[in-house]
């Protein structure tokens, strides 16, 4: 470091710059605390992060020794990419449906447990909520797969079961229910960490306040909406949020289950982002895709704590 | 809106408190049936990873008859390879992380120094920095640093995702620790390095396990960059292992379910000794950080 080799004066000798050297060299047990994760996010997070930003504008392809800078061209062949296009309408029917499911289920399952009683079934309750997660995701993903599996898969077995066979179908090769079977993955969609960030917030709710609104005759339900929705919308817009940026980000299983396919009905804009970096090798044009998708995601996020901010406090 | 949770607060004070238990039939109904439904894919795992082929094409329904152990087997010689692979990765990654993250938010926590302020800016930002962003031009980096295919490439980008999220948890926590504690430490002639060591980080094991608890579940079911960075069978993890199996085997069922639940054993271990933690630190303090 600079710093410590210009601050070995025994005493700042002059005002000014050389006394802020000094105090960073008073300081430097400081810095020794915080320099290990510098160390690491400079490396890889701070510098991908702004070696993507220029590779977004140029066409770089790994093997060709030259690389130009080529402007907003990227921009414009992704506006022209017709897997962009769909991709874009996909996702935003994903988006809502992501969004729909932080928002809607794990509240209503952390509404039910919070008013169980006792306390001990309530404990017990959340903690089997949230064992599924020691299946890894690849795992349940796949499971799915095989759930929607044409031939031996639990749904089309189900089907004929209930004498509705006429409707199996192979479920993820179908380009009509390919992308609302992605969707119903993971039915009934109990979200786990939506799911617990909503218990933690209901739990936070002063007792006084709950025991206030049973005293008035309040039913769970006229609590729930007069008192819970109110008290809760930090944990609302945190929620949504969160399932924003996983569904902009998210495609890996799509990648797993259909590739994107069958012909561009799952696709997204990550998806394309990947295809183009690791099967095409346009590292140029893939970067220009996340950078969209990052500018997407802080607009989106900064949009989501300023609306939903403003129109709360406009109500109460 | 006219009955606001302040209006409520404030007839409390007045009047008494009644204590009712009621036992809620209907919450008891809709919970167990969503029970049912969030279990229900586990149990048609755990019931099929023991069926053979014939027996799921001639009786779909039917337990197991008779229970095929052999698929458990076969399972294990494809995905035990992989688990053992991965799991030594995802605990060094995680220990890195953790001692990295509570180093730093230590500093932050109890420290000041000039600049503290826009290096905490710095890492909030890299919060914001979507992991897709840094996927093509990290994978270049390490291929430059040619570290393609060695334990390093998924250890120091797995915790270096991390650590920004860590630091912020953890920082939380350690600025609520009182003071005196700190003081006492110092008139006492502790370093700074024992104040850390021996004051800290004991009274911030709850945060520190809620933290490794989520990275080492976020590593292990990582995808994407193992699949990119582990360029060898041999060397490569669980996720990736998983889709060995051809989808489209039917042949393979049962030991294919089988090597799903084989795989899943280390996050029950981990969930048995962490899940505690993990859910009081999520519910309360995922909105304080």
């Amino acid at each position: 470091m600079v710093t410590t080799q210009q601050a070995r004066v025994p005493w700042p000798r002059r005002g000014g710059l050389s006394l802020l050297w000094w105090s960073i060299y008073e300081h430097r047990i400081s810095y020794l605390f915080i320099l290990p994760v510098f160390a690491l996010t400079l490396v890889f997070s701070y510098y991908p992060a702004l070696a993507g930003l220029v590779y977004a504008f140029t066409d770089w392809q790994p093997g060709l020794d030259q690389i130009d800078f080529v402007g907003l061209q990227n921009f414009v062949t992704m506006v022209q990419d017709r897997y962009i296009q769909v991709g874009t309408q996909n996702l935003l029917i994903l988006l809502v449906a992501t969004i729909g499911k932080y928002l809607t289920v794990p509240f209503l399952v952390a509404e039910l447990i919070y008013q169980i009683r006792p306390y001990r079934a309530q404990y017990w309750l959340r903690t089997l909520f949230v064992t599924p997660l020691v299946m890894p995701t690849m795992a349940t993903i796949l499971l799915w797969q095989q759930i929607y599996h044409p031939s031996i898969g639990l749904v089309n077995n189900l089907l004929k079961a209930i004498g509705l066979g006429a409707l199996a179908r192979p479920w993820l090769g179908d380009p009509g229910t390919a992308l609302g079977a992605i969707i119903f993955i993971g039915f009934p969609w109990v979200v786990v960490l939506p799911f617990l960030i909503y218990l933690g917030g209901l739990m936070s709710i002063p007792a006084d306040v709950i025991d206030a609104a049973r005293v008035d005759g309040a039913t769970a339900l006229r609590r729930i909406w007069h008192i819970d929705f109110h008290l809760l919308v930090p944990q609302f817009r945190l929620c949504a949020v969160l399932g924003f940026i996983a569904q902009m980000q998210g495609f890996w299983y799509i990648l797993v289950l259909t590739g994107g396919g069958p012909l561009d009905a799952t696709y997204t804009p990550a998806l394309e982002m990947y295809y183009a970096a690791f099967r095409f090798g346009k590292y140029g044009y893939a970067s220009a895709i996340a950078l969209v998708l990052f500018i997407v995601i802080m607009i989106g996020t900064v949009l989501n704590f300023t609306l939903v901010k403003s129109s709360v406090e406009y109500e109460a | 809106m006219e009955t606001t949770g302040a209006a409520f607060a404030s007839r409390a004070a007045v009047s008494p408190r009644l204590v009712r238990k009621l036992p809620n039939v209907a919450n008891w109904c809709t919970v167990t049936i969503l029970l049912l439904l969030v279990f229900f894919p586990i149990v048609y795992l755990l019931i099929m990873s023991f069926k053979s082929y014939g027996e799921i094409i001639a009786s779909f329904w039917s337990l197991p008859n008779p229970w095929v152990f052999d698929n458990y087997t076969r399972g294990w010689t494809v995905i035990a390879p992989y688990v053992v692979n991965t799991v030594p990765l995802v605990a060094v990654a995680t220990f890195l992380t953790v001692v990295c993250s509570s180093l730093g938010s230590y500093a932050f926590a109890r420290h000041r120094f000039p600049g503290k302020e826009f290096f905490y800016f710095l890492l909030l930002a890299l919060m914001m920095v979507p992991s897709m962003l840094t996927l093509v031009p990290r994978y270049v980096l390490v291929k430059q640093l040619g570290l393609i295919d060695t334990p390093w490439v998924l250890i120091l980008p797995w915790s270096a995702q991390s650590v920004a999220f860590g630091v912020l948890l953890c920082r939380s926590f350690f600025a609520t620790l009182p003071e005196d504690l700190f003081e006492a430490g110092r008139i006492d002639g502790a370093s700074e390095w024992q104040i850390y060591r021996l004051i800290a980080v004991p009274l911030s094991y709850p945060i520190l396990v809620t933290l490794a608890v989520v990275d080492a579940f976020d590593h292990y079911n990582d995808y994407i960059w193992p699949l990119l960075s582990i360029a060898t069978k041999a060397n490569q993890v669980v996720s990736v292992g998983l889709t060995e199996f051809d989808s489209f085997d039917v042949i393979e069922f049962g030991p294919k379910f089988a090597a799903y639940v084989i795989a899943s054993v280390p996050l029950i271990i981990l969930f048995l000794l962490g899940m505690r933690y993990f859910i009081r630190g999520i519910t309360a303090g995922a909105l304080k950080t």
